[in-house]
């Protein structure tokens, strides 16, 4: 099993397409920072207006911990599409380049295979989220330096910057634990069509209707809230109000290993009983 | 025709009921507080106010006349733009007229009436100590902002030791599509209230 | 002594039957050829045996032990499926040291790549490889794992003269190191000079098994080409195992393979010289009477 981890991890690092998906978080994270330079004044004082009205606010509003803040919010959509191309294409790939008959016509398991697909798609996740967050945080912080953060949550929170560091470690490993149950789908989708352009399509297709119908929170469009997976994703957030609703996070964690675990499960059903006929 | 208004009517035409700036007690007031000193402090600062949450804070401030509160702490800080000592020097450096209402025990009432049309107050109920010249309490209305009520208790000190603020103030918006926040229908229905904001200041001067 | 036998094989995909419960065997330590035409089901039977697809019925029996589970035969047996895809952003000594890797085969690849005719330094990416270099490249990797059955679907696709003489001289040094092998092809002709048994799929049916020793027992067509009319006695010989054109110059008849010489001998001497005399390959005329 170790080898056929080795193996993935080694494909999934030769390949270009990581490394492009990597170069276009940069690029996103660059451009956010290079806006908030050039315009981020300006928007938060018109953000700010309604308190400036009855307050003096003093010190730095935009700072780094800010535009990270600022940054990760791209998450609602960009990063799951930037995800998905490639985890969609560590399954689908093998069958439309037809390595899937190289690889199980030697002595291993399909569930092994599946597993170490798996293993190389959550280090992928892994190492995307970790490049986002380091090309956010780090030119932020050497541009703007460190501060408190303002958040629009529930109203305006004043986050201490003591409190950040580990806020966004929290909030970034929810983060990529949805990203995971996301990818899943990619999995699932591309063990069904065997191809990588209808699989990243579908999952964009889930994630855009999610969205969407997320906004929709009057009449019988609330009962859907908790079956939606951008409700959940969406908790992220949470991590950044002053009294952090664990509770309710545990609950969107446990919705995204629900559904790590289930997908997991039919797509390894699916993967057994699969005819190789390509 | 609202109260307020008729009091200064009265006040026009009645010369002899409405009290002028030779007010002994208010002349007093005004010549304790209404002066060049800067007042160096440091305040905690803790905010109440539904739809804005923030930490207590500790800033440094320093009060000038006719000059922006030099401010300086540890992230970011809210200081309100009214209730602060500054209101002090704020009412009685302004043309105004001193109306006395009534007496508090040992306190007195007055009303200030702004009669300068640029002074962002119109008119202020003050209840002071005459003895100690200090204020206790103060109801400011604002052209702009509404209603302060301040509150302040003393330690030996001119200034306040503890001042409690209190305003009506609408529910902070929230910048609903910018930054893609989570809306609910509980939270949106909220949206448009007006809430009680409330801001305490401990002060301890240096 | 059979290496493995499989009985009862059925497969559709579907409505359509690919597989009609067929058995067969390959005997230990020899060549068996797998032929038929296209849709006849021989990659199908290799893809089962290769564990890539699950037949709808069907045992494997091998060393006395019968599965109906064939993915198990794996262990045991080195595959070379048709169409043979790598992993194109890498090199072809990239893409067995993946393989290597995963079977934990000890074999040396430089040498593996020389002896099928590979450069094991080169750098060259697959995806700018010919379709003769991958089946070399296919035949390298089936070869990574010291199996005792090794199965090649189409080995001979896109190579050149040397390279398929290369390929068959490989496969005979396999045989004689005792493994069985077993050879899809199209090519008949080449087949028949080196495998020793031979199983013909058609529409899903095996319409002949048979072995070397049998296949060369059986009658071969053999055309005779004369320069002058045979004489009636000639004519007479000649009917008894063919028959003639309408001028009498070409005779085609069927003879076992030991009774030509005889034949020509009896013409010779009632005046009837054959100018030239032809024999078609028997597996040729076997394969293309059954399928045609």
């Amino acid at each position: 099993m170790k080898d056929l981890i080795y193996i993935e991890l080694y494909k999934l690092f030769v390949s270009t397409r990581t490394y492009v998906t990597f170069g276009i978080a940069v690029a996103l994270m660059l451009i956010i920072n290079l806006g908030m330079y050039m315009e981020g004044q300006e928007i938060f004082d018109f953000l700010l207006e309604s308190v400036n009205e009855y307050f003096y606010v003093e010190g730095k509003v935009l700072n780094g911990y800010l535009i990270t803040y600022l940054a990760l919010n791209t998450l609602w959509v960009h990063i799951p599409v930037l995800i998905v191309i490639v985890a969609a294409s560590i399954f689908a790939s093998e069958f439309e380049l037809g390595t899937i008959r190289l690889l199980l016509t030697q002595p291993i398991r399909r569930g092994d295979l599946l597993g170490a697909k798996f293993l190389a798609m959550v280090v992928y996740n892994l190492a995307f989220m970790f490049i986002t967050v380091v090309s956010a945080l780090v030119p932020a912080c050497l541009m703007f330096g460190t501060g408190d953060l303002v958040v629009f949550l529930d109203g305006i929170q004043f986050i201490q910057e003591t409190s950040f560091p580990g806020r966004l470690a929290w909030s970034i490993g929810f983060a990529t634990l949805s990203m995971i149950a996301f990818s899943c789908l990619g999995m699932i989708f591309s063990l069904y069509f065997k191809n990588t352009l209808t699989s990243i399509l579908l999952s964009m297709g889930m994630l855009i209707l999610s969205t969407l119908l997320q906004k929709f929170v009057f009449g019988v469009f609330s009962s859907w809230q908790p079956f939606l997976f951008s409700h959940h994703f969406s908790k992220w957030q949470l991590f950044f109000m002053d009294q952090v609703p664990v509770s309710s996070i545990l609950g969107s964690a446990g919705f995204m290993m629900a559904m790590i675990l289930v997908l997991g499960l039919f797509s390894y059903i699916k993967f057994k009983k699969m005819n190789i006929t390509e | 025709m609202r109260p307020i208004h008729a009091i200064i009517v009265l006040v026009c035409f009645f010369q002899g009921f409405g009290q002028d700036l030779s007010d002994s007690y208010i002349l007093e007031l005004k010549e304790k507080y209404d002066n060049d000193s800067e007042v160096k402090c440091q305040i905690r600062i803790r905010i109440d106010i539904d739809g804005l949450t923030i930490p207590e804070k500790e800033v440094y401030v320093e009060f000038a006349r006719d000059q922006k509160a030099v401010v300086r702490g540890k992230g970011l800080s809210l200081l309100p733009k009214r209730g602060t000592i500054e209101q002090f020097r704020n009412l009685l450096s302004t043309p105004m007229q001193a109306i006395f209402l009534s007496k508090k025990g040992s306190y007195r009432v007055y009303k200030l009436v702004a009669l300068d049309p640029s002074s962002d107050w119109i008119t202020a109920d003050i209840v002071f100590d005459p003895e100690e010249k200090l204020i206790y309490e103060s109801v400011v209305n604002t052209r702009k902002h509404g209603t302060f009520t301040t509150l302040n208790q003393y330690d030996g000190k001119d200034y306040p030791s503890r001042t409690e603020v209190t305003f009506e103030v609408k529910k902070f918006k929230l910048p609903l599509k910018f930054i893609g926040s989570e809306q609910t229908a509980e939270t949106l229905s909220g949206m448009n209230d007006d809430v009680i904001g409330r801001v305490i200041l401990e002060y301890t001067y240096l | 002594m059979h290496l493995i036998r499989v009985e009862g094989l059925s497969l559709s995909y579907g409505r359509q039957k690919i597989l009609k419960d067929i058995s067969f065997c390959f005997e230990r330590g020899k060549i068996t050829g797998l032929l038929g035409p296209n849709g006849a089901g021989k990659s199908s039977i290799m893809k089962i045996l290769g564990g890539l697809v699950y037949p709808d019925s069907g045992t494997l029996e091998k060393g006395g032990r019968v599965m109906t589970d064939f993915s198990g035969l794996r262990n045991s047996c080195a595959y070379m499926i048709d169409s043979p895809s790598f992993y194109p952003f890498l090199s072809g000594k990239q893409n067995l040291e993946l393989i290597r890797r995963v079977v934990d085969g000890p074999v040396d690849l430089d040498e593996l790549m020389n002896r099928v005719g590979l450069d094991p330094g080169s750098k060259k990416k697959v995806k700018n490889y010919s379709t003769g270099m991958k089946q070399r490249l296919a035949i390298a990797q089936a070869m990574i794992r010291d199996t005792e059955l090794l199965i090649l679907d189409e080995p001979f696709n896109g190579l050149d003269p040397n390279g398929f003489q290369d390929v068959i001289n490989l496969l005979r040094e396999l045989n004689q190191s005792g493994k069985t092998i077993v050879v899809s092809s199209h090519l008949l002709n080449e087949l028949e000079q080196f495998a020793d048994s031979f199983i013909l799929l058609h529409r899903g049916n095996i319409a002949l098994n048979i072995s070397k020793p049998e296949l060369l027992q059986s009658n071969k067509k053999v055309v005779f080409t004369f320069d002058r009319t045979l004489g009636e006695k000639a004519l007479q010989l000649i009917r008894e195992y063919g028959e003639t054109d309408e001028k009498g110059l070409t005779a085609v008849v069927e003879l076992k393979p030991g009774d030509i010489a005889g034949i020509v001998e009896r013409l010779v001497d009632l005046g009837a010289v054959p100018v030239n005399l032809e024999t078609q390959n028997i597996l040729q005329e076997k394969y293309l009477e059954i399928t045609s």
